[in-house]
């Protein structure tokens, strides 16, 4: 795929556990549970229960793929004892800038 | 007749349906909550209190096992109900491993008195419960003027009572208060930044409310202080870890020693028992039997009589968390399902000594979304709190994140501080680890 072949060192992340996001702060924190380290434009060793942490207002989307998929299986968004059914979904993206990736040797740049 | 006599008879003749129904044993549990909350109106305004009344019924058809609830109380309404609840249990797979504990676990239970119910309960008012909300929410705008976005202040108290009677002899009643109150705040920071903190305290008796006004105080220099806060390039620093947060990464660790990860060869700590697993300054207790303690109890979940248990014990350790059920799939002696209070060997000096000791590091005050798998060990976790140096603080930092294996990370430890921290049934004490890779920019 382009985007993965347009990164010379970064993760592909397939799959994430659970995350956390601060809605006043904008921090977020992410959990792959697998996925692949990028050497120059290819998916090399397979990574798993790394952490993803960085600011909604300093990371960029540079890129966005073409393959939009609808998550299976349904959630509900609600407040106050009321909810409705949503559905959620996204194509795979490229993120620059200043995502930390929370491993054992130290960080690298998203 | 007390209320508590005539729910015990109700239960007792609970059992005695079920038994005609054909169950093999049973179990029954009355309880009934009442919790009465208030919320300032940022908070989402008045909130009306919630009186719950209900029975549980855990029911032992040959070898099969289904749970049941309802809140009709009548003694012909709960005479079809438990007919039709075994009835129904015959349908499901038989559990060769599910079964009422074997009495010798309900055997030795404490009589000390645990003094979990607050005399004065029922003599508080509406206007008492308004009251306090109104001092942390005044206090908190008050202390936090135009510096802060909103408070939402809070209160709530409950009273619970339960009784418990089994088929094969548990007899067991519990009754308890608790009273918080909170506040949290969001501050003002640069662009649209909006970082916000919270404080609430409690206790089991109303005195453990020491000062709304300072709570809604604390809540605000709590927000104020991330106000500014930005990562750090990626260094080597030890951390010190405020005792209110160090409970998530100790539930990280634990999630190895309870009894279902260890039978599903899911726990990184599995053949572990009487192995050094952490630095020797690091002992921690299950102790249920603590007065006003949070989780105290005289006996757990299934009516295991409760006792004070070393997990951790100078770093080795000692026992897991085991219940019935997985005891007799592991061919074990049972303990108990979970924690009731976690209690450690506290240090003698505070975090603010260790700050100065230790030179350059990072006081964590809080962790942001991670994980650890049960596995293996592994885990990688956000955390934000300040950078000091030579006991100073220098600057707020977020968006940092620590990563490493259990098994590793806390041999690390080279400090328990004196401080444990009264407001949760984990009593945990901030806690002190050597130079670690802190990963930021």
């Amino acid at each position: 795929m382009e985007i993965i072949k347009s990164v010379s060192r970064g993760i592909y992340c397939e799959e994430f556990t659970n995350g956390q996001v601060e809605i006043g702060a904008g921090d977020f924190s992410f959990y792959v549970s697998s996925g692949y380290l990028i050497e120059n434009g290819k998916l090399t060793a397979p990574i798993k229960d790394v952490n993803l942490i960085g600011n909604g207002q300093a990371s960029n989307v540079s890129m966005v793929g073409n393959d939009l998929k609808i998550a299976v299986g349904g959630w509900t968004c609600g407040k106050n004892g009321q909810s409705v059914p949503v559905s959620q979904g996204m194509p795979t993206v490229r993120i620059d800038g200043s995502v930390t990736v929370g491993g054992v040797e130290g960080g690298a740049q998203g | 007749m007390s209320k508590f006599d005539e729910r015990l008879e109700l239960a007792q003749w609970v059992v005695e349906q079920a038994s005609k129904s054909g169950a093999t044993e049973v179990r029954v549990s009355i309880n009934r909550r009442r919790r009465q909350p208030r919320l300032s109106r940022a908070a989402g305004g008045e909130a009306g209190g919630v009186r719950r009344e209900r029975t549980l019924l855990s029911l032992y058809v040959d070898g099969k096992y289904s749970a049941h609830r309802t809140s009709d109380l009548r003694r012909d309404a709960l005479q079809s109900f438990v007919a039709q609840a075994t009835g129904m249990t015959g349908y499901l797979e038989k559990d060769p491993y599910r079964y009422l504990p074997e009495p010798k676990y309900y055997e030795g239970r404490s009589d000390k008195d645990l003094d979990l119910v607050d005399p004065n309960y029922g003599a508080l008012s509406a206007e008492d419960r308004h009251r306090m909300v109104q001092e942390v929410e005044n206090a908190a705008l008050e202390a936090g003027g135009d510096k802060i976005v909103s408070v939402e202040a809070g209160y709530y108290d409950a009273v619970a009572e339960e009784v418990t009677v089994s088929s094969n002899g548990f007899v067991g009643t519990t009754a308890g208060t608790n009273f918080w109150t909170g506040a949290s705040v969001t501050a003002k920071d640069e662009g649209d930044k909006r970082p916000s903190d919270w404080c609430w305290e409690g206790g089991v008796h109303r005195g453990g409310i020491v000062d709304p006004v300072a709570i809604g105080k604390e809540a605000v220099s709590r927000s104020l202080a991330r106000v500014g806060a930005s990562k750090i390039a990626t260094e080597k620093l030890p951390l010190v870890v405020q005792n209110r947060t160090t409970a998530r990464l100790l539930r990280f660790m634990g999630n190895g020693l309870y009894g279902r990860n260890l039978q599903q060869k899911s726990s990184y700590l599995e053949g572990k028992q009487g192995e050094q697993i952490a630095s020797p300054l690091l002992s921690i207790y299950d102790d249920p039997l603590i007065p006003r303690g949070f989780g105290s109890q005289l006996f757990d979940g299934e009516g295991i009589a409760a006792k004070r248990m070393p997990v951790i014990e100078k770093g080795v350790l000692k026992n897991y968390f085991i219940d019935t059920y997985y005891a007799r799939k592991l061919g074990v002696e049972a303990t108990t399902g979970g924690p009731s209070n976690v209690v450690f060997d506290y240090g003698d000096r505070s975090p603010e000594d260790w700050m100065k000791q230790l030179g350059r590091g990072i006081l964590v005050t809080g962790f942001i979304g991670g994980n650890s798998n049960s596995s293996t060990g592994d885990f990688s976790t956000g955390i934000y709190g300040f950078l000091f140096d030579g006991g100073q603080i220098v600057k707020p930092v977020n968006e940092l994140n620590i990563a490493g294996n259990h098994l590793e990370f806390w041999h690390k430890v080279i400090g328990i501080g004196n401080d444990p921290y009264t407001f949760s049934s984990w009593r945990t004490p901030s806690i002190v680890f050597d130079a670690l890779t802190v990963a930021g920019a």
